[in-house]
């Protein structure tokens, strides 16, 4: 969403223009996926779901700019996967493996030729290979934009912590690309 | 310097040298790249930078995931909207457009009632939990105080606090069997006779004095016993006659003045209905205010009656309330 027209589009959907509505979800949705998927991946549109729901029952609450928007409302996400947690704690289930995430390149070339190759969801498929937090903070700095003091407001850390995280989420990251590249 | 210990990034655009970066400080370097790719700033995968130390399929992994939304990312946006729509019209209705068909009276009702509910919404269940195990319990001793079904000490108390009941009567056994006249145990009869220290489960009470053998046997026990008398929620009638409810609370025990409540108008029946047996019967005939019980008695008439008994050698207790008739 153009920072610009953030605030008349936020006005517009706190009165109920659908419009409004759909302009923000269209820019917002796919980031939203792409962290749930990778945070609660058997579960990733029901959360979606569900947080837009919670959002469009406290939108009329909220006040600020685009990237606070941003962060409420994937705090709004981020209390639904806790809220799911527990839930799955007390329920355990045991579902399927994604076969989609299973499929691997074909392709026999350099790890690059794979990269180029490289789906979305097989992206976040070699994402999900890092430890929850490490992963939870790319997602957040990367695909969600936020900076490293937002995500420690939203996760509960301090800036510090959240850059040595995701220095660490990288170089883990390059490891297991290098890895992947001579089994692809 | 030479071009192989520095990035081309690192290299002076306006001829001015800058410092080296080498490859002897990789996680200085490293850092600073990966600050950039957590930045979002387009890193080049083919770029010198990311080429060394095997980011550059890093960047291109994060380029992938930050990228332009795929298909199946915007399938459901006729669902949200639809869903924005439920959710938020009825606010925006209520906030600018005209009143719904509801009254100013009734939305500030309904806005009680869900500010009610989300209040209650937002207790702790084990406060919840709490308040109901209190208001069962108290409900719960309260129903079991007026049926009578509490301890005696509990059932006590229950009679001085909430005018349940008092506890049946129970003597010491050797007080029963003792009989003496001058028993000063004293025991307020209001409560349903207790069978249980004589083993007789019924208490009868004739209100013109036992007229069928059954009565007369077991108020013969009762004075065998050492009893003068029992509690006795009673229902006299005689058939013909005309209706006189009666309702008092009798006691009669050895050696001190009873009071016997029954209906004595001209019953010659009477079905006790209260006891620990729930249900007795007594019946007999005679003269009106006179009850017997192994004591002497005395009654006033017209339906309500008052006797006083003196236990001979009985130690009992007796209330009763009846429905009379007045007899042929």
């Amino acid at each position: 969403v153009d920072p610009g027209e953030f605030p008349l589009l936020l006005t517009r959907a706190q009165q109920g223009d659908a419009d409004a509505f759909a302009d923000l979800w269209r820019a917002l949705n796919p980031p939203l996926l792409r962290y749930l998927r990778v945070v609660a991946p058997d579960a990733a549109e029901d959360l979606a779901s569900e947080t837009w729901l919670h959002a469009c029952r406290a939108l009329s609450r909220f006040q600020g700019e685009e990237s606070g928007f941003r962060a409420w409302l994937f705090a709004i996400a981020r209390n639904r996967v806790v809220d799911r947690g527990r839930w799955t704690a007390r329920r355990p289930e045991s579902p399927t493996a994604d076969m989609t995430v299973l499929d691997s390149a074909s392709s026999a070339d350099t790890g690059q030729a794979a990269l180029d190759e490289l789906s979305t969801a097989r992206a976040l498929a070699l994402i999900r290979q890092l430890p929850r937090e490490q992963a939870e903070v790319v997602m957040l700095r990367v695909v969600v934009g936020l900076d490293a003091s937002a995500v420690a407001d939203l996760i509960g850390s301090t800036p510090g912590a959240v850059r040595v995280a995701g220095h660490r989420a990288l170089r883990r990251l390059a490891s297991i690309l290098q890895a992947e590249a001579v089994t692809l | 310097v030479t071009g192989g210990d520095v990035f081309s990034s690192a290299m002076p655009s306006d001829g001015k040298p800058r410092i080296p970066v080498s490859r002897a400080a990789p996680a200085t370097t490293d850092a600073l790249v990966l600050d950039r790719l957590l930045d979002g700033v387009r890193a080049d995968p083919d770029g010198e930078e990311c080429r060394n130390g095997g980011l550059d399929m890093v960047a291109a992994l994060l380029v992938r995931i930050a990228g332009p939304a795929d298909s199946d990312e915007t399938e459901g946006l006729a669902t949200a909207t639809a869903m924005f729509r439920e959710v938020l019209g009825p606010v925006s209705a209520l906030g600018g457009g005209p009143p719904l068909a509801d009254s100013p009276r009734s939305a500030s009702r309904k806005g009680a009632r869900s500010s009610a509910a989300r209040s209650l919404a937002r207790l702790p269940r084990w406060r919840l939990l709490a308040a109901g195990v209190a208001a069962s319990t108290v409900f719960g001793g309260m129903a079991a105080a007026y049926a009578g079904a509490l301890p005696a000490g509990l059932q006590t108390v229950a009679h001085d606090v909430i005018g349940a009941p008092a506890p049946p009567a129970h003597q010491p056994p050797a007080a029963h069997h003792q009989g003496g006249a001058n028993q000063d145990t004293t025991r307020h009869a209001s409560g349903p006779a207790h069978p249980g220290s004589h083993g007789d489960r019924a208490r009868h009470t004739a209100a013109g004095g036992p007229a069928s053998p059954r009565a007369a046997s077991h108020h013969r026990r009762q004075a065998a016993a050492g009893t003068g008398g029992g509690h006795a929620y009673g229902h006299s009638s005689s058939p013909g006659s005309q209706p006189a409810n009666g309702r008092g609370q009798g006691q009669g025990r050895s050696g001190a003045p009873g009071r016997s409540h029954a209906n004595l108008g001209h019953p010659n029946r009477g079905h006790q209905k209260r006891g620990h047996q729930k249900r007795g019967h007594s019946s007999g005939g005679g003269n009106p205010g006179h009850q017997s019980g192994g004591g002497l008695s005395h009654g006033t008439g017209n339906g309500h009656g008052q006797a006083h008994g003196n236990g001979g050698s009985g130690n009992g207790q007796g209330a009763g309330s009846g429905h009379g008739r007045h007899g042929q």
